[in-house]
């Protein structure tokens, strides 16, 4: 049997069944996993999120009304679940949330060479992208949410624009912005990224 | 170019979205500005080095705990509620005569007395004799405008979903799972000759039911036709899509006003929605109703 569309799926989950809202989990997960792991900057966090983004789906679906697909509709909760757990927790989570980077010392290396015995190159990239989540951390979270959902989750500047209720115009001036910011907090570790 | 300048435009720049005489004083002012060069240089390198981030593998357990915790936090659904019991098929006959009792009843509402026949036949085709009774699976809802136009709204309850079927003469006008409450407009057009409703269920018993053609045509009238599809199509296709139910009441002949009324939620983006697509003027009476006029 050919697998049901999301849509199907959905009109399945809103009568109750658990085993289609377990097979629209499956298929989502890992997605919702890296979004909320870019956005939180950590593991802890992004499962956290994750698990109270699909709790908030399963008991919103009612209000999915299909103009956007599934997949944007579910980055749209995760988003605000993030920032809704990210208010709630301020100050508990402070010092994971916004991790200051360790930019300088054996800190970052010794931790790299420790989990990740590659060849260099791998240990590099493992590494710039580390200290690049570290650094994507300490925006704050608006600026945060526009380069995550931009560069990681390749929406695009509409999908944005949409999703945030920005004019388009709106969202490429701030995310250029964000990136400026985004540079200038990797200023120490440029040579990483052979600007 | 001043340096402000320069950085406003450095993702434009990168992205090449920018007219080549504006790239062309970028490109100038670079030249002579080691510190906005090497911002360029480093947002361009930033850009491509997240481009090359690889996906973060999710903990093994992250789907149980998902499903641990859906389970934990969201009651499992209620007993049976005595509608769902007539969706099941040993009651259907019985629950289908209802429609004809309560189509009765609400035309009666409407002062409409005199030419209400719902017929009810089973998929052979014969009348079933209607039988009182509470069950009530498949309901018609007529709306009657200020001046006299009438539309049918269909609301439909089903345990599991069950594919539903609208036609309008042979026309097919919805087609679709019906879950609890799921409410349908009929989207009938001029020359609607019979609405007919066809339920199917698993065991390949089906229900029809139909208002005859005589009803429907007192009340069928042109429509206006935006984009080759009419008004009433093109709500239905949205509020199919947004799962809201919609109430629609033309006034004129041709319609050129379509007013709104809705149980559903995000009724205001979703009559947005509407306008924008048929490109309506929208705007709100005091009672609520939201009326949309053609241009």
């Amino acid at each position: 049997m050919a697998p049901l569309e999301d849509r199907q799926l959905i009109e399945r989950c809103r009568t109750g069944d658990r085993e289609a809202f377990d097979e629209l989990v499956r298929r989502y997960e890992k997605q919702a996993y890296n979004l909320a792991y870019r956005l939180s900057g950590n593991y802890d966090d992004a499962s956290d999120v994750v698990v109270e983004a699909f709790v908030r789906v399963f008991q919103g679906l009612h209000t999915f009304r299909g103009e956007a697909n599934f997949g944007t509709w579910l980055h749209r909760v995760v988003v605000n679940t993030f920032l809704d757990m990210r208010k709630r927790s301020k100050g508990r989570h402070n010092v994971s949330l916004e991790e200051q980077l360790e930019l300088d010392g054996d800190t970052l290396t010794r931790q790299i060479e420790d989990t990740s015995p590659g060849p260099e190159e791998l240990v590099e990239q493992e590494e710039r992208e580390e200290v690049l989540q570290k650094a994507i951390a300490q925006l704050p979270p608006e600026r945060r949410i526009l380069i995550v959902l931009y560069h990681f989750e390749n929406l695009s500047y509409e999908e944005i624009a949409q999703m945030l209720n920005l004019p388009v115009g709106t969202v490429k001036s701030r995310l250029n912005r964000a990136r400026l910011a985004l540079r200038e907090i990797l200023q120490p570790s440029r040579e990483l990224f052979g600007g | 170019m001043r340096c402000e300048q320069f950085r406003e435009l450095i993702s434009a720049y990168i992205e090449r979205s920018i007219a080549p005489p504006l790239a062309a004083k970028m490109e100038e002012h670079a030249a002579g500005c080691a510190s906005c060069r090497a911002e360029l240089e480093d947002v361009r390198a930033l850009w491509q080095m997240m481009a090359q981030v690889q996906p973060v593998k999710a903990p093994d357990s992250l789907h149980a705990r998902i499903m641990q915790e859906v389970y934990a936090r969201v009651p499992a659904g209620s007993p049976l509620r005595w509608w769902e019991l007539a969706w099941r098929p040993r009651f259907a006959f019985a629950a289908a005569a209802v429609l004809a009792i309560l189509a009765l009843v609400l035309w009666s509402h409407n002062e409409r007395t005199d030419a209400i026949a719902l017929s009810v036949v089973s998929s052979g085709g014969s009348p079933v004799t209607p039988v009182k009774t509470r069950i009530l699976p498949v309901r018609f809802e007529p709306f009657r405008a200020e001046q006299g136009d009438l539309r049918w709204m269909l609301k439909m309850n089903a345990p599991q979903p069950t594919v539903v079927e609208v036609a309008s003469g042979t026309r097919t006008v919805w087609r679709g799972l019906v879950a609890k409450e799921t409410p349908v407009v009929l989207p009938l057009s001029a020359g609607a000759s019979v609405l007919e409703v066809r339920v199917s269920w698993d065991n390949g018993s089906v229900l029809r039911a139909w208002l005859p053609a005589e009803i429907l045509s007192q009340d069928s009238k042109p429509v206006l036709v935006v984009k080759e599809k009419t008004v009433e199509e093109t709500l239905s296709r949205i509020a199919g899509a947004y799962g809201v139910p919609l109430v629609l009441m033309g006034e004129t002949d041709p319609l050129t006003r379509v007013s709104l009324r809705s149980t559903g939620v995000a009724l205001d983006e979703l009559l947005e929605k509407v306008a924008a697509e048929l490109k309506l003027e929208i705007s709100r009476a005091e009672d609520g109703t939201t009326v949309l006029t053609a241009r």
